[in-house]
């Protein structure tokens, strides 16, 4: 309470002694540097007045949402990159992932290819046996899975002239009036651009503009896709395209 | 759990958490700060912070988003309080919000929806207060100036608003 409070005749300040509302306003960020600072030295000694700034936190960070995303320069990922001492580590250890993803894939067309008979599995094959193979270029792979979770969600393939396709594998979890958008994120580029919306199951077909170590987002936006051509949703799957 | 294997020091659960959250991040202290070199400065720090000290965090007190989620807050109202904003001179465009209410994004996750049906039942009045501190990073006397209102009412309207999230939200959420 200042003195200009008082000169407020419909001033009522509600709950005066309450300490956990004291940590709600730090947590929002209203209290002066000096009262924050005050309230930080308290929390050191206090658990309670801890575990109340704790608890605000989880209650009010949803709030984060209703900010419209931007992504970051792409240099902050390799100032973070340097400060770490990560820059070569993330590469070296993406690569044996690529074999692991070539088998599902190869397993997933097969599996596929059989549903249409025999005969077209044969022409399938005459056709690879036709094919010089120095020719096909390797396609571009990604899994794309959620945070906190190593289990894919949607298979990506990017083959020849931008063609890609998208196969849903995992157990979606979204919002029945949201919908799924994919986005590429190229190395470098400022901000993603979007490739298409995903239906909730079985497989899409898209024109991706994309290289080996494009960024696949893939975020939750209002039914129809974003109405501003970013993200405007969460991001709830990423993966990383990569050639081997 | 991301958090834990960067307390193991792995790297791709490091890149993973990233390209996650980097963009939420971002922008939130963007908003804040309104200069993009701070809202940059408050992320790397804060990531930074949660590589070095990721084992520290535990899992029994909250969820990981919030905790990033606030350290990154904390640096930006920080380097605002230690710079200000106006000395700043280049003062972003208003953002324009094309949501019609983007407080509806916040239905996209079940936190967010708790809060969504909570924030409901505060006033309107009440409840924007809330929002200009939480997405500006306002302090109680900018927010009085931004909305043209005596300070104390700007106090008790954010309390009382507070007041009602906690009775609707409850516990330790």
């Amino acid at each position: 309470m200042t003195p200009s409070d008082l000169d407020d005749p419909a001033f009522e300040y509600p709950a005066p002694g309450d300490r956990d509302l004291d940590a709600a306003e730090y947590v929002l960020g209203l209290l002066s540097p000096d009262q924050a600072r005050a309230i930080e030295a308290l929390a050191m000694q206090d658990s309670v007045i801890a575990a109340s700034i704790v608890a605000w936190q989880n209650r009010l960070s949803p709030l984060a949402a209703a900010v419209t995303p931007e992504f970051p320069p792409p240099e902050l990922w390799h100032r973070l990159a340097l400060a770490t001492g990560l820059q070569k580590v993330v590469l070296r250890r993406t690569v044996p992932r690529r074999s692991a993803l070539e088998k599902v894939w190869r397993n997933l067309a097969l599996w596929r290819g059989a549903t249409f008979g025999a005969a077209a599995l044969a022409a399938g094959l005459a056709f690879l046996v036709l094919t010089p193979k120095p020719l096909a270029p390797e396609p571009l792979l990604a899994a794309l899975s959620p945070q906190g979770s190593p289990g894919a969600v949607f298979l990506v393939r990017v083959g020849e002239r931008g063609q890609a396709t998208v196969i849903a594998v995992g157990r979606l979890n979204i919002p029945l009036d949201r919908t799924l958008e994919l986005w590429a994120l190229r190395e470098g580029a400022p901000a993603p651009v979007s490739l298409g919306l995903l239906p909730g199951g079985g497989r899409t077909l898209l024109r991706a503009n994309v290289t080996a170590g494009t960024r696949l987002l893939v975020s939750q936006e209002p039914t129809g896709g974003s109405p501003t051509g970013a993200p405007t949703g969460p991001v709830v799957y990423a993966g990383l395209l990569t050639n081997g | 759990m991301l958090l834990a294997r960067c307390a193991q020091g792995d790297g791709i659960a490091f890149r993973r958490l990233y390209e996650f959250q980097s963009a939420t991040l971002y922008s939130v202290a963007l908003r804040i700060t309104r200069q993009p070199a701070l809202a940059a400065d408050a992320v790397h720090d804060a990531m930074l912070q949660v590589w070095r000290n990721a084992a520290r965090f535990d899992p029994a007190r909250g969820n990981a988003r919030a905790w990033l989620l606030s350290l990154v807050r904390y640096r930006a109202l920080d380097s605002v309080a230690r710079i200000g904003r106006e000395v700043l001179g280049a003062e972003l465009p208003e953002v324009a919000d094309t949501d019609p209410d983007p407080l509806d994004r916040l239905l996209a996750t079940r936190e967010g929806t708790a809060l969504h049906r909570c924030l409901q039942e505060v006033e309107a009045d009440r409840r924007n207060l809330v929002m200009l501190a939480f997405v500006e990073g306002l302090t109680h006397t900018e927010v009085a100036a931004r909305v043209g209102q005596p300070l104390g009412s700007v106090k008790s309207s954010i309390r009382r608003a507070l007041l009602s999230l906690r009775a609707c939200l409850g516990g330790s959420a």
